[in-house]
């Protein structure tokens, strides 16, 4: 079985090194020659360091804005007990598995100028404009980002403070710190490194933040990664977008690495969490508490909570008419096909994503449990390169890889699921490992006593006990291929869009219609993700797949 | 039945098991009892199969099974953390030896019946696993042990995680069901009172070497090494010389150390040595006392407590040592 490995090896060789090959190829060298030119024009030039200055600024501000306000959150639901903290809890990481797309259209049916808040206001004071003007401005991308990772923050929060003993609190407050004191010396150096890691992680994905941006940032704002995708799309300036993709994993890179180092401290004592917590007693505790579970809640539902009562709307009231009109094709569509198609394609890639990175991920994890080689160990980081790798960066890969010969697929349609399966198999491998883990050796050995085969051992031991884990990789991997969107933008066929990618191309459109069915579809695609979302959490025992 | 011979076993060229002969009978019990780390699991491990041995043979019935894998021996494990599946309940883990052996669902449950009132489970079949409590756990990885009817059953400190008085309870009904199916039986345990309660024999180990295998009642009696007699809390240990000072002529011992066994005493009999007691402790059947003599050579001995005489701290008492009670110990 160990030769098994050798598969996913290939696999990731092929569809993740050779086209991260291809670009750094692309961007240093011309004709086999050193060629720093593109290097040396991007790094001069005002316009591009203004593209990497704004993407560290707007992710720097995301992180910050999230962290500062999941911090509270976290201590109200560490500290005190309150109806419906299940509900919230649940709920709180539902914009995790949201597709981009989706959040930013929620976004769009929320505040935009053809938003929910917007009809209602013009409505009301008969207004001609929309009086929100927030469309194409860094607060609806910041507020964008801050939906989309407070659940980052907050299970991370979470988690480690409440695995923080109490007696570090109680012990400090007895030596005479009290108030801010208690925060300033105790609770937050305590909190550090899950602070810290739960900052790399939203500056990783806010930093390659592409969807949000280029739906809800127009083309005022742009961060590398939108960049790479102008210079490739627009421009055809391919050695330029090489260089960018290069200064962008680099930069992941030295974040990523922080994140690592962080990771591995194990926190410092744990508590049982049997404790039973009190309600709010006071007002202002009281005021403090519910104030903070309204902003999440508000946070949380309000958007998606729009771009379905939105997709409803037309200017003839409510109606179903958006989503039936997914089902025509008309004449000069952008889509080529009736919108229901997109339906179809994509749930297909992500049945054939999900197969491929649930074979792979899980023959990787039983290796890495397996094994205790130094290749195992090596292996472990390497195959969460892909979580480093921005997904506009490997879909721009794919796009100069694989157009030459003798690998010419570049518009073969099973690229799309590959590199779906390639951004998935991370997570398969990080829900999947800790099942393998939970497996004791003397549950294989007790089977082997009984008279099982090694054959029998896995099929009636190894398997229903890891059975758990691989569905929630594979609703991960369902999820992700579902909404994936930076990759699959570059090496989508015009005639067979993704979901996202008819979401995209339909909000670019003018006209009521296209916008209704852009919503109507975003819709769809939050319901099966939500879907994904609840097997993930109902079969996901605590600490399984967390990122 | 199952015969050891000229066992070894290294691990990273470490010694863990040197030159094991051991033969265990039909219908016998015998304990493995041995400090943790003297390779008590380890030869448990062997002979089960799940680890290979670097030299010698393992025989089962006259057949040499040395090679044989583990699922082939047809050999019943119960191991200390009873290992039970936790995706089954009750039932399927008691039924999984039989499942493996393709026996058909009727057969099956009927012996999961049959099993599960042997140990007073009866109705517990659709229990999960983590509903049972320690003692419930125990008699369900004995019983999915026994299923599929082994040739030989092994149990690895199988009452090693209850707490004492479930231990006492369970340690007969375990001998009584062990014994009903007249298979041998391997048993490892740490715990003397434990191995010599259940065993027919009992393999006494250190460093990965058999120092003595004997009954119990032998064992007690005769422990044949000074380690053997230390691990059975026989601390009444004089070199050859201090003993010839305290009890005069002794010529017919070889060894160098020897031992005055705990029993081996007389009070206030002819022929008798004058002491000062240091402590008493009054132990029900017992009485346990130590004792200084003469030559500060300290002494424990054991009494029946109905013995005639008052035993009191700093009161002389006149003992009798009994040559036949005082052993030869060898290194």
């Amino acid at each position: 079985m160990r030769w098994l490995i050798i598969a996913p090896l290939l696999f990731v060789g092929i569809f993740y090194a050779y086209p991260l090959l291809v670009i750094f190829q692309e961007g240093l060298f011309c004709d086999q020659r050193l060629n720093l030119e593109a290097f040396h024009q991007v790094l001069t030039s005002a316009y591009y360091r203004n593209t990497i200055g704004f993407t560290f600024w707007q992710a720097l501000l995301s992180t910050t804005l999230t962290i500062l306000l999941a911090l509270p959150g976290a201590y109200v639901f560490v500290h005190f007990r309150f109806p419906g903290k299940a509900l919230l809890s649940a709920l709180i990481a539902v914009p995790f598995v949201m597709p981009t797309v989706v959040v930013a259209a929620a976004f769009m049916s929320m505040i935009g100028s053809r938003g929910l808040l917007n009809m209602l206001l013009m409505d009301i004071f008969k207004l001609n404009d929309p009086p929100i003007q927030i469309e194409r401005t860094l607060t609806v991308i910041l507020i964008a980002h801050i939906f989309y990772n407070y659940a980052v923050a907050h299970r991370i929060l979470v988690s480690a403070w409440a695995s923080q003993s109490k007696r570090f609190e109680e012990a400090a407050s007895v030596l005479g710190a009290h108030g801010w004191r208690l925060w300033w010396h105790v609770r937050l150096p305590l909190l550090r490194p899950a602070i810290l890691s739960a900052a790399a992680l939203i500056f990783t994905y806010t930093f390659t933040s592409f969807g949000v941006i280029v739906i809800l940032g127009g083309t005022r704002f742009a961060t590398i990664e939108v960049e790479i995708y102008q210079q490739v799309t627009g421009l055809l300036n391919l050695p330029v977008a090489s260089v960018l993709s290069l200064l962008q994993m680099i930069c992941l890179f030295v974040v990523l690495s922080f994140y690592a180092a962080h990771q591995r401290r194990r926190p410092i004592e744990m508590q049982s969490s049997s404790e039973v917590l009190p309600f709010p007693r006071q007002i202002s505790e009281s005021v403090f508490v519910y104030g903070n579970l309204m902003i999440i809640f508000i946070l949380i539902t309000a958007p998606i909570g729009s771009l379905l009562a939105r997709s409803l709307m037309t200017e003839a009231g409510f109606s179903l008419s958006n989503y039936l009109l997914l089902f025509e094709n008309r004449r000069g569509s952008v889509l080529f096909v009736a919108p229901i198609e997109a339906i179809q394609t994509s749930l297909g890639f992500a049945v054939l994503a999900m197969t491929i990175s649930v074979t792979f991920g899980s023959i990787v994890a039983q290796f890495l449990h397996r094994s205790q080689t130094r290749l195992s160990r090596a292996l472990d980081p390497l195959i969460m390169l892909p979580l480093a790798t921005s997904a506009v960066t490997l879909g721009f890969g794919y796009l100069i890889a694989f157009d030459t010969p003798p690998v010419n697929f570049r518009t073969s349609i099973w690229l799309i699921p590959v590199i779906h399966s390639l951004v998935a198999i991370p997570f398969v491998i990080r829900s999947v490992l800790p099942a393998f883990q939970a497996i004791q050796p003397h549950h294989e050995e007790a089977a082997r006593m009984l008279g099982a085969s090694s054959w029998k051992v896995w099929r009636w031991v190894q398997l229903p006990l890891v059975s758990r884990g691989l569905f929630v990789g594979a609703a991960f991997a369902f999820a992700i291929s579902l909404g994936e969107f930076g990759a699959s933008v570059f090496i989508a066929r015009p005639d067979s869009p993704t979901l996202p990618i008819a979401v995209f191309r339909l909000l670019g459109q003018p006209g009521a219609s296209n916008y209704g069915q852009a919503l109507a579809m975003s819709a769809i695609l939050m319901w099966i993700c939500g879907g994904a979302f609840f097997i993930i959490e109902r079969f996901r025992k605590s600490g399984f797949g967390d990122f | 039945m199952l015969r050891l011979e000229a066992l070894y076993k290294q691990f990273d060229s470490q010694a863990v098991l040197t030159n094991i002969n051991i033969e265990v009978h039909q219908g016998e019990i015998l304990a493995l009892l041995g400090p943790s780390g003297c390779g008590k699991t380890t030869l448990l491990r062997l002979i089960a199969g799940l680890e290979r041995a670097s030299s010698g043979k393992i025989y089962f019935a006259n057949a040499d099974i040395t090679e044989i894998p583990p699922h082939l021996r047809q050999f019943g494990l119960m191991f200390q953390d009873y290992a039970l599946f936790p995706h089954l309940n009750v039932r399927d883990n008691i039924a999984f030896g039989l499942k493996m052996k393709n026996v058909d669902r009727r057969t099956q449950a009927q012996a999961v019946e049959r099993l599960l009132n042997l140990v007073h489970l009866a109705g517990a079949g659709d229990r999960n696993v983590s509903q049972l409590s320690g003692g419930e756990r125990q008699r369900v990885a004995l019983v999915r042990s026994l299923a599929p009817e082994p040739r030989l059953l092994m149990l690895d400190e199988p009452l090693g995680a209850l707490d004492a008085v479930l231990r006492d309870e369970l340690l007969i009904e375990l001998r009584q069901i062990i014994k009903s199916l007249n298979i041998p039986a391997v048993y490892v345990t740490h715990d003397q009172r434990e191995a010599f309660a259940i065993s027919d024999r009992c393999a006494i180990m250190n460093r990965g070497r058999i120092e003595q295998i004997d009954r119990p009642s032998e064992l007690y009696r005769h422990p044949a090494t000074l380690f053997v007699a230390q691990f059975l809390g026989m601390n009444n240990i004089l070199k050859r010389t201090d003993a010839l000072k305290l009890l005069g002529g002794l010529t017919d011992f070889d060894a160098e150390m020897l031992l005055i066994h705990p029993r081996g005493v007389t009070v206030n009999a002819t022929n008798s040595i004058r002491a000062v007691i240091q402590d008493v402790v009054f132990l029900g059947d017992m009485i346990r006392f130590v004792v200084e003599f003469d030559d500060q050579i300290r002494l424990t001995f054991h009494v029946p407590s109905d013995t005639e005489g008052e035993f009191a701290i700093g009161l002389p008492i006149q003992l009798h040592i009994d040559t036949r009670w005082i052993i030869p110990l060898h290194r």
